[in-house]
């Protein structure tokens, strides 16, 4: 854990230690320097303030450094730098202007998507309670009742697949009695152990449609199969579906809201990055 | 950044929000068509035929 000292209600964090030796020295001093002359020195930071405990042969000191901002010395002195080196230690972040208050507008956006996603999804209403059938009933048709044509309909299929894989033909008749779509399903699943458990594929599916008028459908599932692929396997027997219609893909909120989410936290990134250069310079080893 | 940069920020965002909202209300999604009848169909999870309208 890095030393830490504490002067006027600051906490001081270790940042290097070593020797060193005058040079050359100019400017107005209030001790003598002398050339040649070496010291020890430990400086700790915090903030724009730096301590530094020097060890001198005749003398020992407690150096207060603050960091002057250069674009006000530039600026004095008339000059404007070519290009700036890195980022020292006593430099604190500079929040560029506007920077919370895009935070929070995106902030607020991501809340938006979530608060619509949410209110999409508590929308969804089940037209179609939960059946099961096992595969010796198939071909198995049932109707239900569309009333949001404007939205979506996406029944849910799970089969007991086992290490094996199950698929079943569906066919959806619209209210007219015409065959809207034929299509097949299947679902895989897989489980072991080697080395820890592991599973592949899904006891589930989905089949989601755009229903073209309100009124009744009906659902038919017909030629099961089913057959193991995999050790202590077992093949499927039995289908489970329910329907629910006024679905809507809220996956679309979901990644704008990831979008908005990261651009909210651009700040925050930019102010760790800009901590962790700080203290690139420090000799500090956590594993000391 | 300036004014400007920020005022184009806040509009991506409301962008991007407002998107999200259209295609979610609008049910666009990984779907399969057919033009002729207008019925689409897609599925997620398990696997299978996107459909085929008769």
């Amino acid at each position: 854990m890095r030393p830490t000292a504490r002067m006027d209600g600051r906490n001081y964090t270790y940042y290097d230690s070593g020797n060193r030796q005058i040079e050359f020295a100019e400017g107005e001093f209030n001790w003598r320097p002398k050339a040649g002359e070496v010291s020890s020195s430990v400086s700790l930071a915090s903030g724009d303030l730096m301590l530094t405990y020097v060890q001198a042969p005749s003398e020992r000191e407690i150096e207060q450094t603050r960091y002057v901002d250069p674009e006000a010395v530039y600026a004095s002195a008339g000059v404007s730098p070519k290009w700036r080196r890195g980022i020292h230690i006593l430099q604190e972040y500079k929040p560029t202007a506007g920077e919370a208050l895009r935070s929070v507008v995106a902030g607020a956006c991501a809340v938006l998507c979530f608060v619509l996603s949410g209110a999409f999804s508590s929308n969804e209403a089940q037209v179609l309670k939960r059946q099961e059938a096992s595969f010796q009933q198939f071909p198995v048709e049932t109707a239900f009742k569309v009333t949001q044509p404007d939205a979506l309909v996406r029944v849910l299929i799970w089969s007991n697949v086992n290490n094996s894989w199950a698929e079943f033909d569906v066919e959806l008749e619209d209210p007219e009695d015409e065959v809207l779509f034929e299509t097949s399903r299947g679902v895989e699943f897989y489980q072991g152990y080697d080395g820890g458990s592991w599973s592949e594929g899904s006891t589930t599916t989905t089949l989601t449609f755009r229903p073209t008028v309100a009124g009744q459908y009906t659902l038919t599932f017909s030629s099961p199969v089913s057959q193991v692929d995999w050790k202590g396997g077992r093949p499927a027997n039995r289908l489970r579906f329910s329907v629910f219609e006024n679905v809507y893909p809220t996956f679309w909120l979901s990644y704008a809201a990831l979008v908005l989410i990261i651009l909210a936290a651009i700040p925050v990134l930019r102010r760790l990055l800009h901590q962790r250069r700080r203290w690139l310079g420090s000799d500090w080893e956590d594993d000391e | 950044m300036n004014k400007l940069g920020n005022a184009v920020f806040i509009v991506v965002c409301l962008t991007l929000a407002s998107g999200g909202y259209y295609l979610a209300l609008t049910g666009v999604w990984g779907e399969s068509s057919d033009v002729e009848r207008s019925v689409r169909v897609g599925s997620s999870g398990g696997y299978g035929g996107g459909g085929r309208v008769k």
